[in-house]
């Protein structure tokens, strides 16, 4: 624990440093860079500039999963805001470039507004009633006042309130994938269309932005705009919408399901976006000095954006900016080696998604989650200490692919947060016992089933390579935070999937970042495997699946990660008895809440001992029942799936209780055939 | 103008309207049925669409160039080159980024959803580029006699030969697919794999060859679309995405999953646009159209010929 949480803080301060020093060489850049290097200093401007419309576009794709072909409509209305308001009013780019956030973040709101209003289409109507009563009115004053027509035209001005009273009633945010990114592009399409007609705009002919700003300043515009928007993700992703966020981006139907407010979530995302781009595009304006309708609101941005959040890896904090760089590279350096920049951005898309689904970012990620778990085959020799280690391992243990150990450990995170309280002790002792056993297995992969993780649709099994953080507990969380630091074994998840389908299982991955993390498998990993390192299965326990499914999850696991040639140890996460104190209880005081529930986990302990399988098999039913065992003991059913007869025996290794309930480390004996 | 003369005026221009409109229509459906098709049976979003019809064109005018026979009969050559090209990328390509492909290889339900998409908008900004540096940016059309012929109905009323027969072709092609759909071998597989890909495969139905056969008929009529682009009108490589647009404002307003949706919202959207056209000028055509499908899309989100 104090190691992981250590090695956690070194991670986190050596990334700060070499951010800082990122930070110091781009801040210094243009001052080294001088005369001479102007030209790479408007690159890496550029580079700036992208990778913040990549943060606005990977916020909708990335983690809301809104998947949108319209960005260029923010691009447009920024760009020509900061244009009208530099030639008509003579206000300053920067100013201008404000503005144009503000307007763009105004029409998100306005396409985002329909779906906020959860009353429906009772209020739209009422809503469009007002909007036509406005029009009506406004046009009444106009042909009094000619001058307060500020569109500069009738014709274009009937266009632009009707389509503006049009988007306000699209419920654009309730358009599931395809629909979405279609309604997006023809918004786009229709904004286009609108502007090329405007003699306001220049009549399709553009405008000139003039400014007197140097490439220095633009570059720390750029810099600092990146800087901002890296960190509103960050915060966004940090925040108490961070896990929501994820579970949105990975599927929908699930977040709902444990009551997100999808939707509020969307709306919330669609209009930070919408500044964050406008942002990027003011600034791209104000360098590239004119800006013309079919350019602007050109389809062309969105071939970008989906290039650089595609190319460093979707739904990542850091892939825009990779991403951003790998896209200033192709675009700049390949278009100039044979003049096919975009051909090969669009063809570079293509493989990407092809053979790298994941991004620069996913790739790094995993290289990394390997390079951590290799180390460890080196360590093949154990040091044990405790005279009790010893009894405990000194049950063979072949050498080869197979089982090579299965242990039941309580869920409770107790032990783990105070384990100086006495009446926790023997569980803490017999947890050390047991991760001595476990590492003088020397098992390639753990897996695990958790009764904690409760799963309503299908069975989830975890598939991010890396987990790490900290976890508080819903029910403990007054005694304190775990730290987790967790490596999956990927291959051997996406085994168990496939494998799923034959014992009629719907199984899917689940590859969020941080969620979901129960405190049983924090509490089993911390104990048992710290140092050790032996990546994980976790496998979600679905609330609706029985003992005998529970147990085929187990055998069929078990079978997969063999079949990969895995040294396999099985860990059942689940208590005994599941009756808990109401009351609040002075932890040295805890006991087993009563004499019956005592009884019945001692005499389940012992049929374990003796390896009674058919006694256990007859017993199990009036246990449940009766000591309300905890998730239904069904974390015995997945070891014993995994083990089926190839266990003699068991030592219970600890036994006490968790504020009432029922805990017990169990060492099973393995007798592989 | 005496108020029988207004009277007649008018009712020559609803009357314009609705006869050209729904003519226009025939040819807009033939710009969407691929579209429809390959939505309908892989739940494919195809973005590059436009740029095959653009493809389609291109070809027509080129083998045009080549060889001096009746424009018509390079749809002998175009179509099978299409179905060809259909194929391989389905095949190849698009079985590949499946939404089941995805979940296989463990992405999230969510990406496996973008996957295709992402892909296709990429093969569509390849295929412009591609068509660029082939053809340059001139603009290209299909020489032909029939582009400015008319069929006259009164003194002031007459609509397009060309749209006319477009106008046929396209109901011949939906009541052809219907049927080869309903009553064929191949046609029944299509409609099975679509149905439930997993059990049908378990069937003994090849989905990856059945999924490719469908995108290869989409790009065939798509082929046969794009002929129909160079007789009417000049084109150039980076003329896709209006045309897809077209087309998915015709498949929304007739319905995602609705062959038959193509020639209904077709027709609307042509009527609307035509219409739009007569009394703001030509500038409100497009955005006319755009209007619609936003409308169609904020109270029929399913279309409005959706099954």
């Amino acid at each position: 624990m104090i190691g992981n949480f250590l090695n956690s803080v070194a991670e986190r301060r050596n990334a700060t440093i070499i951010l800082l020093l990122a930070l110091i060489v781009l801040l210094l850049f243009p001052w080294v860079a001088g005369e001479g290097g102007r030209y790479y200093t408007s690159l890496l401007m550029t580079v700036f500039l992208f990778a913040t419309l990549g943060h606005a576009w990977n916020l909708l794709a990335g983690f809301c999963g809104l998947l949108s072909f319209g960005l260029q409509v923010y691009i447009g209305l920024s760009g020509f805001t900061v244009a009208i308001l530099n030639y008509y009013f003579q206000v300053p780019v920067w100013f201008g470039v404000i503005c144009g956030a503000g307007v763009a973040a105004l029409f998100a709101w306005l396409l985002a507004a329909p779906i906020s209003d959860q009353s429906g289409r009772k209020q739209m109507f009422a809503g469009l009633a007002i909007a036509i009563v406005l029009w009506v009115i406004y046009e009444i004053w106009i042909a009094f006042v000619p001058g307060a027509d500020i569109f500069g035209g009738a014709y274009i001005r009937r266009v632009i309130i009707l389509l503006t009273i049009f988007l306000g009633m699209l419920p654009l945010l309730k358009l599931q994938g395809a629909y979405f990114a279609v309604a997006t592009w023809l918004i786009a399409a229709a904004v286009t269309s609108v502007f090329s007609e405007w003699r306001v705009t220049g009549a399709g002919g553009g405008m000139t932005i003039v400014s007197d700003t140097t490439t220095i300043e633009r570059y720390y515009v750029g810099l600092l705009i990146l800087i901002a928007s890296t960190a509103v993700v960050w915060k966004l992703l940090n925040s108490r919408y961070g896990d929501a966020l994820t579970a949105v981006r990975d599927d929908e139907e699930a977040a709902t399901a444990i009551g997100i407010d999808v939707r509020r979530i969307k709306s919330m995302v669609f209009v930070i976006s919408a500044p964050i781009a406008a942002l990027a595009a003011g600034l791209f304006y104000v360098d590239s000095v004119t800006i013309t309708p079919p350019d602007a609101f050109h389809i062309r941005w969105s071939a970008y954006v989906v290039f650089i959040v595609v190319a460093g890896g979707m739904g990542t904090l850091s892939g825009p900016i990779v991403g951003a760089i790998a896209f200033v590279i192709i675009q700049r350096f390949l278009a100039g080696l044979w003049g096919g920049g975009e051909l090969t951005l669009g063809l570079a898309s293509v493989l990407l998604i092809l053979l790298l689904p994941r991004g620069i970012m996913g790739l790094v990620q995993e290289l990394r989650a390997k390079a951590v778990s290799e180390p460890r085959v080196a360590r093949k020799t154990s040091l044990l200490s405790s005279s009790k280690t010893k009894v405990a391992i000194s049950t063979m243990i072949p050498d080869g692919p197979g089982l090579v150990a299965a242990l039941m450990v309580p869920g409770s995170p107790l032990p783990t947060l105070q384990s100086t309280n006495p009446t926790w002790r023997d569980i803490v002792d017999a947890f050390g016992t047991a991760r001595a056993a476990l590492e003088a297995a020397n098992p390639d992969v753990i897996l695990v089933y958790s009764g904690q993780w409760m799963a309503v649709l299908d069975q989830p099994w975890q598939t991010s390579p890396h987990l790490h953080g900290t976890h508080v507990d819903e029910n403990w969380h007054e005694f304190g935070a775990l730290d987790y630091d967790f490596r999956i074994d990927r291959e051997g998840a996406l085994a168990c999937i496939a494998g799923c389908e034959g014992i009629g299982v719907r199984a899917k991955p689940v590859d969020y970042d941080g969620f979901p993390i129960d405190t049983g498998t924090i509490v089993a990993n911390g104990f048992l495997n710290q140092g050790l390192q032996a990546p994980l299965i976790i496998a979600s326990a679905n609330i609706y699946h029985d003992y005998e499914t529970t147990r085929k999850l187990g055998e069929m696991a078990t079978r997969e990660a063999i079949k990969l040639g895995r040294r396999v140890a099985v860990i059942g996460i689940g208590g005994l008895s599941g009756s808990i104190f109401r009351q609040d209880i002075d932890p040295e005081n805890d006991r087993i809440k009563s004499p019956e529930d005592d009884a019945l986990n001692r005499k389940m302990l012992d049929l374990m001992k003796a390896g009674d399988r058919n006694g256990i098999d007859q017993f199990r039913e009036t246990f449940v029942k009766n000591a309300r065992a905890d998730n239904n003991f069904k974390h015995f059913a997945w070891l014993q799936g995994a083990m089926g007869s190839e266990w003699s025996g068991a030592e219970i290794l600890g036994y006490g209780p968790a504020w009432g309930a029922g805990s017990a480390v169990v060492q099973f004996h393995i007798n592989r055939k | 103008m005496t108020f029988e003369e207004n009277l007649y005026w008018t009712m020559i221009d609803i009357a314009n309207a609705l006869l050209t409109g729904t003519f226009i229509g025939g040819y807009y459906a033939m710009l969407s049925i691929g579209l429809a098709l390959s939505f309908g049976v892989m739940k494919l979003v195809n973005l590059a669409h436009g740029d095959f019809l653009i493809v389609g064109a291109y070809l027509s005018a080129m083998i045009l160039t080549v060889v001096s026979v009746p424009p018509v009969l390079v749809l002998i050559i175009v179509v099978p080159i299409m179905f060809g090209i259909g194929y391989a990328l389905q095949r190849f390509l698009l079985n590949h980024v499946s939404v089941q492909a995805m979940e296989r290889r463990g992405m999230s339900a969510n990406f496996g959803l973008m996957a295709p998409i992402l892909v296709t908008f990429g093969l569509s900004i390849s295929i412009s580029h591609l068509l660029l540096a082939l053809f340059a940016s001139d603009a290209v059309s299909i020489k032909n006699n029939l582009a400015f012929s008319a069929i006259r109905l009164s003194q002031d009323l007459s609509i397009s030969l060309l749209r006319f027969l477009f106008f046929v072709v396209a109901v011949a092609l939906l009541i052809g697919l219907q049927i080869f759909l309903r009553r064929t071998v191949t046609g029944r597989a299509i409609r099975a794999a679509s149905d439930n890909p997993t059990f049908s495969s378990l069937m003994g139905i090849k989905t990856d060859h059945i999924f490719a056969v469908a995108l290869g008929i989409s790009l065939a009529i798509s082929g046969v679309a794009g002929f129909m682009i160079g007789m009417t009108r000049t084109f150039q490589p980076f003329d896709g995405p209006q045309f897809i647009l077209i087309a998915f404002g015709v498949v929304i307003i007739g319905g995602m999953n609705s062959i038959k949706g193509s020639l209904f919202g077709g027709i609307i959207l042509g009527i609307v646009q035509v219409l739009a056209g007569t009394y703001f000028g030509p500038s409100a055509q497009l955005i006319g159209g755009y209007m619609l499908v936003l409308f169609v899309l904020s109270f029929w989100r399913e279309g409005l010929f959706s099954k």
